[in-house]
């Protein structure tokens, strides 16, 4: 049977059920947008259950997409039992919404959650009453404290046999207003409309002019309705003297505050809690915006220092430990089968796995900040700033995260309230210069600029960061990306401790879907691009596809000024990942790098004794790295080797090599983050991506280097 | 008045929601509704403002707070 979870954002619906499903939940998105759409399927006492997390909602206007989301599923996938989630300390906004549930007529029941807070505080409150006058089943429910989740499953599965009469006939609203609705509800069977929606409903929307039902009843009976209230509309505004939604809404308000004044008793003097003497300092004028930037120095810091020691352990795990034994073992191979198992295939794997530190830290991290309730604040305090670029204050994180790497900064983009501000924001990620790009920016700078180097560097990281807000400023005019100037429209949530047992399944579902669906296509990538640079068998880089495509492209790179197929021919390797940009132009280059092959004399065991104490040591590192150092390393430059120096110096001239560099910084950052975008917002923007990030890297690269030319700067 | 001239700390009454019916069936899901009380926490010169309402602070956009029409409530 189906369950399906709804409820307003910030009510424990997680917790409940992580609790519930645990180590089941699989992390997903609804089909073609980014709401993270969470499933699970598991026994419960002998029947099969599969429950769905619907997105937080306020209401079920069809105005945002989650709320569209939860409208469409509810009605269209039908559900045995909704659970609708409430936050027991916040019970009239929170019934609001269970209403307007209700008027969908199906089998529902309800989670009084955080219900030891609401006892702590010192309410006292009637449930039994509450379940009696709204007509359904109410169950308090404690999720951190596991309290009251078997009841709530035990009468989720009973919910439709149960309580599906009573809903029926429980709901009913003020006399005037109700008489109009039967109005409609006699039309709609004069009109003899069948529809697979209950004509309550229908007669409900009409009044409220929803067009968006609308819409869906005329692709159904392929009758136009919207008309057939006109009367009624008219009635109930001279009436009321106010609009009709107006009119539905305080109704629906006065049936919750007529319950409520039964059922709860206030306590009669409330304390000044913990939200209140922290929120004093968050969102402090003065204070709020420094304190921003600290927390997100921290994620920043934590998230890529902490994770650099495993993703370098996990590299040599691959490439250094696993690869010796499986060319070992396959060694009876072909070359160039050997070369296709152990450098595509094998590094592929290596690629997604060396990424898994990276997101397991970033998720841990930003699930803190999302959790615990401060995640809203930082929208609040960043909205003056962002909204000055027509930007939403929570933009800011994706884009900071992008300086270290731009994979977990498109994952970051989720965050954002609305579809078009994610996708814009993902948009703006790559040209933000990662970590990985530094290498080459070394080795370059290193040749030609060696007293200017961090001045150039900076230099390409403004580039980045003005180019970015040029691109969104374009697309903002752009129909797709579009957006009714948003106005920032956010609950601040009490503070609550996030349980590390939450944040490990957030963290790990999110971490696996990862694996599966970014991991799928870049280990296939890395497959098809070993072919192009390695193919045919026993080639050197001239002769190699790559090498004799890049020899047909190099004229088109005449006007970037790099029109040299050693340096074009590095493009495709850059498509990887940055990191093999320096190491495609030593082979194409003809540079020989040291290699020490003194670890082919080791045996076994002792290798394997290595990756255990390296893992340790990597252990060890990223805790150090996190909390006993100051020092930022994600940026730090390291020295170009001399061998490179002379070869790169005879074929490029300083301007040129400037122009390589600013390709290289807006150009496709690496497949990862290609794959990212891929499971995020689907095809069509990676397509999207790649097209836009050739085209102005080409552009710019051009302009930078004709005007550099005229400015006799070669 | 609009709800972004309210003074901070003080309780206003909303008497009326200026704006389509899309901004308006948001903020009553949110618990700003015409006829309900709600109390200005934060609001400075600039920026979005802040309000309790039904026991929950909630942050809105000051070009949003503009078509918030209130009254001081007592």
């Amino acid at each position: 049977m189906n369950i399906a979870f709804t409820g307003n954002p910030n009510v424990g619906k997680t917790a409940i059920i992580n609790a519930i499903a645990g180590s089941k939940l699989k992390v997903g998105n609804w089909p073609g947008v980014t709401v993270e759409k969470k499933t699970a399927t598991f026994i419960y006492k002998e029947k099969e259950i599969t429950l769905t997390d619907l997105p937080g909602v306020y209401s079920l206007s069809p105005y945002t997409l989650e709320e569209r989301i939860t409208r469409d599923f509810i009605l269209e996938e039908k559900p045995d039992c909704i659970v609708n989630v409430i936050d027991s300390t916040n019970l009239e906004r929170n019934l609001y919404l269970t209403l307007l549930l209700m008027e969908m007529e199906k089998p529902i029941i309800l989670a009084f959650n955080m219900f030891d807070e609401l006892k702590k505080s010192g309410y006292k409150i009637d449930i039994e009453t509450i379940s009696e006058m709204l007509g359904v089943n109410i169950v308090p429910t404690t999720a951190i404290k596991k309290e009251g989740l078997d009841t709530l499953m035990d009468l989720a599965i009973e919910c439709k046999s149960s309580n599906q009469k009573t809903i029926k006939y429980k709901l009913r609203y003020e006399g005037f207003l109700e008489h109009e609705i039967e109005d409609i509800i006699k039309k709609l069977k004069e009109n003899s409309i069948n529809s697979k929606y209950p004509l309550r409903w229908i007669a409900i929307k009409l009044i409220e002019k929803d067009e968006y039902a609308l819409k869906k009843l005329k692709e159904e009976t392929s009758k136009d309705l919207s008309s057939l209230a006109k009367e009624n509309i008219m009635r109930i505004e001279e009436r009321f003297g106010e609009d009709t939604e107006a009119v539905l809404s305080q109704t629906r308000y006065g049936i919750i505050n007529g319950i409520l004044k039964k059922t709860l008793k206030k306590p009669h003097k409330t304390n000044i809690n913990i939200t209140e003497k922290l929120d004093k300092i968050f969102l402090n004028r003065l204070l709020g915006l420094p304190i921003f930037f600290v927390f997100m120095y921290f994620v920043f810091k934590f998230t890529f220092d902490g994770s650099a020691p495993l993703i370098d352990w996990i590299d040599g795990f691959i490439n250094g430990y696993l690869a010796k034994y499986v060319q070992q073992a396959i060694s009876f191979c072909p070359n160039w089968l050997q070369s296709l198992l152990i450098d595509g295939t094998l590094s592929g794997v290596g690629l997604v796995l060396s990424f898994i530190p990276l997101m397991f830290f970033l998720y841990f991290f930003l699930a803190i900040l999302e959790e615990s309730g401060y995640m809203a604040r930082a929208a609040f305090v960043m909205d003056r700033l962002m909204s000055s670029l027509g930007l939403n204050g929570k933009a800011f994180i994706p884009l900071i995260l992008g300086f270290g790497c731009n994979v977990p900064a498109i994952y970051a983009a989720r965050a954002l309230e609305n579809e078009s501000d994610r996708k814009l924001t993902a948009i703006m990620v790559p040209f933000m210069s990662c970590g990985a790009r530094l290498p080459i920016y070394s080795l370059f700078t290193g040749v030609f600029f060696i007293h200017y180097q961090a001045l150039i560097v900076l230099s390409l990281y403004a580039l980045g960061i003005v180019v970015a807000f040029i691109v969104a400023m374009f697309l903002r005019k752009t129909k797709p990306f579009k957006a009714e100037k948003t106005q920032l429209l956010l609950e601040l949530p009490p503070y609550r401790f996030p349980t590390l047992k939450m944040l490990w399944i957030s963290v790990w579902a999110r971490t696996r879907a990862f694996i599966i669906k970014a991991g799928t296509v870049i280990a296939l990538t890395m497959v098809l691009l070993w072919g192009v640079i390695n193919l045919p068998p026993n080639s050197t880089p001239q002769n190699s596809i790559l090498g004799k495509t890049a020899r047909v492209a190099t004229p088109l790179f005449a006007p970037t000024g790099f029109d040299r197929w050693e340096i074009v021919a590095t493009i495709i390797p850059g498509m990887i990942a940055k990191e093999t940009v320096v190491g495609a132009l030593a082979q194409t280059l003809n540079i020989q790098e040291d290699k020490n092959n003194e670890a082919n004399n080791t045996t076994f065991i002792e290798d394997t004794k290595e990756q255990i104490v390296s893992l340790s040591n990597a252990i060890v590192e990223s805790f150090k790295n996190m909390f006993f150092s100051i020092k930022q390393q994600t940026f730090e430059l390291e020295d170009a080797q001399d061998n490179y120096k002379t070869k790169i110096s005879s074929i490029l001239t300083p301007l040129q090599a400037y122009s390589f560099m600013v390709f290289m910084l807006l150009f496709i950052p690496c497949i990862v983050t290609l794959a990212a975008i891929y499971q995020e917002f689907g095809l069509s923007l990676v397509l999207f991506e790649m097209a836009l990030l050739t085209i102005i890297p080409y552009i710019t690269s051009t302009l930078i280097y004709q005007m550099g030319k005229i400015l006799n700067l070669n | 008045m609009p709800l972004s001239m309210a003074k901070e700390k003080e309780l206003f009454k909303i008497e009326k929601i200026l704006g389509g019916n899309n901004l308006r069936q948001r903020l009553s899901a949110m618990g700003l509704y015409e006829g309900n009380t709600v109390k200005v926490y934060s609001n400075g010169s600039t920026g979005p403002i802040i309000v309790v309402v039904a026991n929950s602070k909630i942050a809105i956009g000051r070009g949003m707070a503009q078509k918030i029409m209130v009254t001081p409530a007592t």
